[in-house]
């Protein structure tokens, strides 16, 4: 029991370093000049699965390759992803079933939220100007294309889940 | 009897053969002026045409019809010329690579030889921000290699940006679009000042712009644009971007030179990072930043 959790820990953890990779290299297609955040898809999708702490642990680490990736300041995105997968685990483990309408309704409410505070913090609070062009034509739609790919990450890691829980 | 029947074919092979030689004199005679005969020609007429078709004929089933010893000869020529060729596009690729890089690699030594106070450190674009607006770049130098925050970072076609975030293996650079990055510049043809800063609508144009100009500046469009190295932030005459028309301030009365950079961030990949260079942290009334 104890090796399978840390085959998914592990596993769970190259698909987060890969993703990294990913988002931080351009090799996604940028749709309307913008490129997905591939991380918060993924460990909300982890956290639907897993539960409340492993949840918080997925979110606390992508939130930080995020913060790695560029971000002023170092914990924003581990602060908001830790929190958000830490309530998405723990409603799944006491409120709804672990399926994709839930996490689309999650990823509905975190992905506006993370680009909401990343806009706010980074672009509107330094007095930058241009605050509302630079919503229109990119955190909005950063936000849909990262929403869209949800449905990607929960097959992905729907499939880890099946694979590697209760059959080793 | 039967010994006049004999006398009579030899009479009658004799006369073929005169004929026969009469006639190869002829022939002989006419191809050696050029001429073709009549007989030939009708001969060739009919024979030509056959002669074609079946050679046609040949070819088409030569191509369709091969012992399995020629069909397993041609595929093993055919896999040997595709790795040859495989091999060749990979030498090729290489070729063009190192040209790249020697290119560059001139390019810095020039640079290095017009600048020798600069210490400069090579740095390969790793990553692009995804979540930055004004789309900032991750290089694979950091504290190691003896990069610091504000050092600038260039290419051999100008200035890129500036170090705003270092670490042990990386550095964040924002690109001259960002806000946060301005440079003190000047127009050399004028030799009139500004400001140089971006803003996210002007970036997305790939622009920059340069602010506090006189309302009788003469600057004008095509004029190249370079560092002043005031401030202590940038060194002098680092090459920035050239004016790509003149606007009014939003704000004043003086005027604005948009600048269209000397360098695509999105085509660059391999950078240098002035870790050190004369006047570096000095600002203009001496004291060291």
């Amino acid at each position: 029991m104890r090796l399978r959790g840390m085959m998914r820990g592990g596993i769970y953890g190259i698909e987060l370093l890969m993703l990294y990779i990913l988002q931080t290299t351009a090799v996604m297609p940028a749709v309307c000049g913008v490129r997905p955040l591939l991380l918060i898809g993924a460990a909300m999708s982890i956290a639907l699965s897993e539960g409340e702490i492993p949840g918080l642990a997925v979110g606390i680490g992508a939130g930080l390759l995020m913060d790695l990736a560029g971000a002023e300041i170092l914990g924003i995105h581990a602060l908001i992803l830790g929190v958000a997968c830490y309530v998405l685990g723990s409603m799944t483990t006491e409120l709804f079933k672990a399926n994709l309408p839930v996490l689309l309704l999650a990823m509905a409410v975190v992905v506006p939220l993370n680009s909401m505070l990343e806009w706010l913090i980074f672009f509107v609070l330094p007095g930058y100007p241009g605050a509302v062009y630079a919503l229109q034509t990119h955190y909005a739609p950063q936000m849909l294309y990262t929403f869209a790919l949800t449905p990607l990450f929960y097959v992905l890691n729907r499939g880890i889940v099946r694979r590697f829980h209760r059959k080793i | 009897m039967r010994r006049s029947h004999r006398g009579r074919s030899i009479k009658a092979l004799a006369a073929i053969a005169v004929m026969l030689c009469a006639a190869a004199i002829y022939t002989a005679w006419m191809g050696q002026n050029g001429h073709s005969t009549g007989l030939s020609s009708v001969v060739g007429m009919v024979t030509t045409p056959l002669q074609q078709l079946v050679t046609w004929g040949r070819e088409r089933l030569d191509g369709l019809v091969l012992g399995p010893r020629e069909a397993a000869t041609l595929e093993k020529q055919v896999a040997e010329l595709q790795q040859e060729l495989d091999r060749k596009n990979q030498e090729l690729a290489d070729y063009y690579i190192t040209k790249r890089e020697n290119e560059m690699l001139r390019a810095y030594l020039e640079l290095k030889q017009l600048h020798d106070d600069w210490q400069m450190v090579d740095a390969t674009v790793v990553g692009r921000d995804s979540s930055d607006p004004f789309g900032g770049i991750i290089l694979n130098k950091g504290t190691a290699a003896g990069v610091q925050t504000g050092d600038p970072v260039i290419t051999d076609g100008g200035l890129v940006g500036r170090v705003v975030r270092v670490s042990a293996a990386y550095a964040k650079v924002a690109l001259l679009t960002h806000p946060e990055v301005g440079v003190s510049v000047q127009a050399p043809r004028t030799g009139e000042t500004g400001i140089l800063t971006g803003d996210k609508r002007l970036g997305d144009q790939k622009l920059v712009q340069m602010k506090h100009l006189d309302t009788r500046t003469h600057v004008s469009e095509g004029d190249l644009v370079v560092t002043t190295g005031l401030g202590g932030v940038f060194p002098a005459g680092v090459v920035v971007g050239t004016v790509e028309r003149l606007t009014d301030s939003d704000v004043d009365v003086s005027k604005v030179a948009l600048v269209r950079p000397a360098v695509d961030p999105d085509a660059v990949f391999s950078v240098m990072i002035l870790t050190d260079f004369m006047g570096q942290g000095e600002t203009m009334d001496g004291v060291t930043e």
